[in-house]
């Protein structure tokens, strides 16, 4: 019968068919230089015709990796460096007190995209803190991890602006039912831990207290949230859940840059659905998914530096002062070369705290 | 729903739709490529009809149809860059050795090649293919059925077609 002919032979031909990924970058390369065209003068056949020679080198296709991120509506166009301020609170219930963000980082893109860097601030830095009428607050001198107390996620995001000289594009902020809902989502995290960690515990004598090995493991949510939360690892300030929290962020990152939720942009509109609950986003016109699609690689090198500070005490109240060293770091990054300064740093302990840290700046092994 | 999303679900499938209609894999990129650039262009307008994807199915339908020898930017893409298309080999000689059926398809008129495709490849019933190419339902089955009959023909034929019935 003609009809089974015909299907047998459209059968045949779906081996033919060729894998549509490279295909969709020159789309974009052309709809990009068409709108463009079409915005600067009247677009005719033969103007298309010349952005599509320029752009669509039909050999360039053989050459694509079909892995290469399709450079969709980007979420800055031309690219230039994105700075994202991060922070974790204490909040355990979504309805009570906003919390106080023990956790600030400024996550840092440059410009070429090549990795993203974070800066752990530490949240007893001694900070003028600008008065924010929305919520009345009259501005004083305190620790910067009052400002969202003060102001919320706007204030902390102009306090970490003013602080480093760039400005911030958005904000991300977590509380503790958020991140439990990240984390079991994502059915645990494999973080290593470089040392072991005493879990603090006033109720029960030092030497009975939990304690986790250094060594690699998938934690659930329960566990890195006790890990991630220890401050008293030195006599003063909060060095070591810094760093905590910034090789956990990377460790993040890489488990969900290998897995399957970055496979396409599909999954990963999947995955954000699901997650956006369990952050408070502010992040203007850019829209999250589209970013983390643009940030596909660069996340798979994340490097994470702590901002020099040292224990200082202001009117009784044991605070952390910016080191010398400070400014030089934040030099780098405004002038788009943080990942110099990082690999200038890497491996030196920190000078300006008591005691000795290992790694204080580091990177994903 | 974004752009990114819709080709990311739809374009693999839009680019197989494409090689049933022109039985070229490079037709069929120039194609889809013509075709999703207006997409992107007019995105608002295309993911506010009811079913997005059959919206752009129709444009690429209508683009298949409408176009002459190749789409117009392979012409000129050819004629400027003649080195990157690979002159190696010749289609039309191929379909004759190696598959009668493609042979025929590939003489019938655009229209009638994109029902049989519509019916028999998307298994699409008479009513959405009718949406499809934006004729009226009697007309989807009278383009399916010349097409069929021209093809028994061609088929029945002897040796000089590589007789397939």
């Amino acid at each position: 019968m003609i009809e089974d002919d015909l299907r047998a032979a459209f059968a045949r031909k779906e081996a033919e068919v060729p894998d549509a990924w490279p295909l969709v970058r020159r789309i974009d390369a052309s709809a990009r230089q068409h709108r463009r065209r079409r915005v600067a003068a009247q677009v005719t056949g033969a103007m298309l015709a010349v952005g599509l020679l320029a752009l669509g080198i039909p050999g360039l296709m053989r050459q694509i990796n079909p892995a290469l991120m399709p450079h969709g509506s980007a979420a800055s166009e031309p690219a230039r460096p994105l700075n994202i301020v991060i922070a974790g609170t204490d909040q355990s219930d979504p309805q009570g007190p906003p919390g106080r963000t023990d956790i600030i980082i400024l996550a840092h893109v440059p410009a070429d995209r090549s990795g993203v860097y974070l800066l752990t601030i530490p949240r007893d830095l001694w900070v003028d803190i600008d008065a924010y009428p929305p919520t009345g607050f009259a501005g004083r001198q305190g620790k910067i991890n009052e400002a969202y107390v003060d102001g919320g996620a706007e204030l902390l995001r102009r306090e970490v602006a003013e602080l480093t000289g760039v400005s911030i594009d958005g904000t991300a902020i977590v509380n503790f039912p958020g991140f439990v809902n990240l984390v079991d989502r994502l059915g645990g995290v494999h973080f290593c831990l470089d040392a072991p960690v005493t879990i603090w515990d006033p109720s029960v004598p030092p030497d009975r207290r939990k304690v986790y090995p250094a060594g690699c493991a998938t934690r659930g949510s329960a566990e890195l949230l006790q890990l991630l939360t220890q401050r008293k690892l030195q006599p003063v300030g909060d060095f070591s859940r810094q760093q905590l929290n910034a090789q956990f962020l990377a460790a993040l990152a890489r488990q969900v840059t290998q897995g399957s939720a970055l496979a396409n942009l599909g999954a990963l509109r999947t995955l954000y659905d699901g997650a956006k609950q369990d952050l408070t986003l502010d992040l203007g016109n850019i829209d999250p998914v589209a970013l983390v699609w643009e940030l596909r690689s660069a996340l798979g090198n994340v490097q994470f530096a702590l901002v020099p500070a040292y224990p200082k005490t202001y009117d009784g109240v044991s605070a952390v002062a910016l080191a010398p060293e400070a400014p030089l770091l934040f030099d780098a990054l405004r002038s788009d070369a943080l990942g110099g300064w990082i690999d200038a740093h890497k491996g030196q302990p920190l000078s300006w705290i008591p005691s000795p840290m290992s790694t204080p700046t580091g990177g994903v092994g | 729903m974004h752009y990114e999303e819709f080709v990311s679900a739809r374009l693999q499938a839009l680019l197989r739709y494409a090689v049933m209609l022109t039985g070229d894999m490079h037709q069929a990129e120039d194609l889809v490529q013509d075709t999703m650039i207006r997409v992107q262009i007019h995105w608002r307008r295309v993911s506010a009809t009811d079913v997005p994807e059959t919206y752009v199915k129709r444009m690429l339908t209508n683009a298949f149809v409408d176009a002459r020898r190749g789409s117009w930017l392979r012409r000129v893409v050819l004629r400027a860059e003649p080195e990157e298309r690979p002159a190696t080999v010749d289609y039309a000689q191929r379909a004759v050795e190696r598959d009668a059926v493609w042979s025929a398809l590939s003489r019938l008129p655009r229209r009638q090649r994109a029902a049989l495709v519509l019916r028999f490849y998307e298994d699409m019933d008479d009513t959405r293919s009718a949406e499809i190419l934006g004729c009226a339902v009697g007309t989807i089955r009278s383009l399916v059925s010349r097409a069929l009959a021209t093809l028994r023909h061609d088929l029945a034929a002897p040796a000089a077609l590589g007789g397939k019935s």
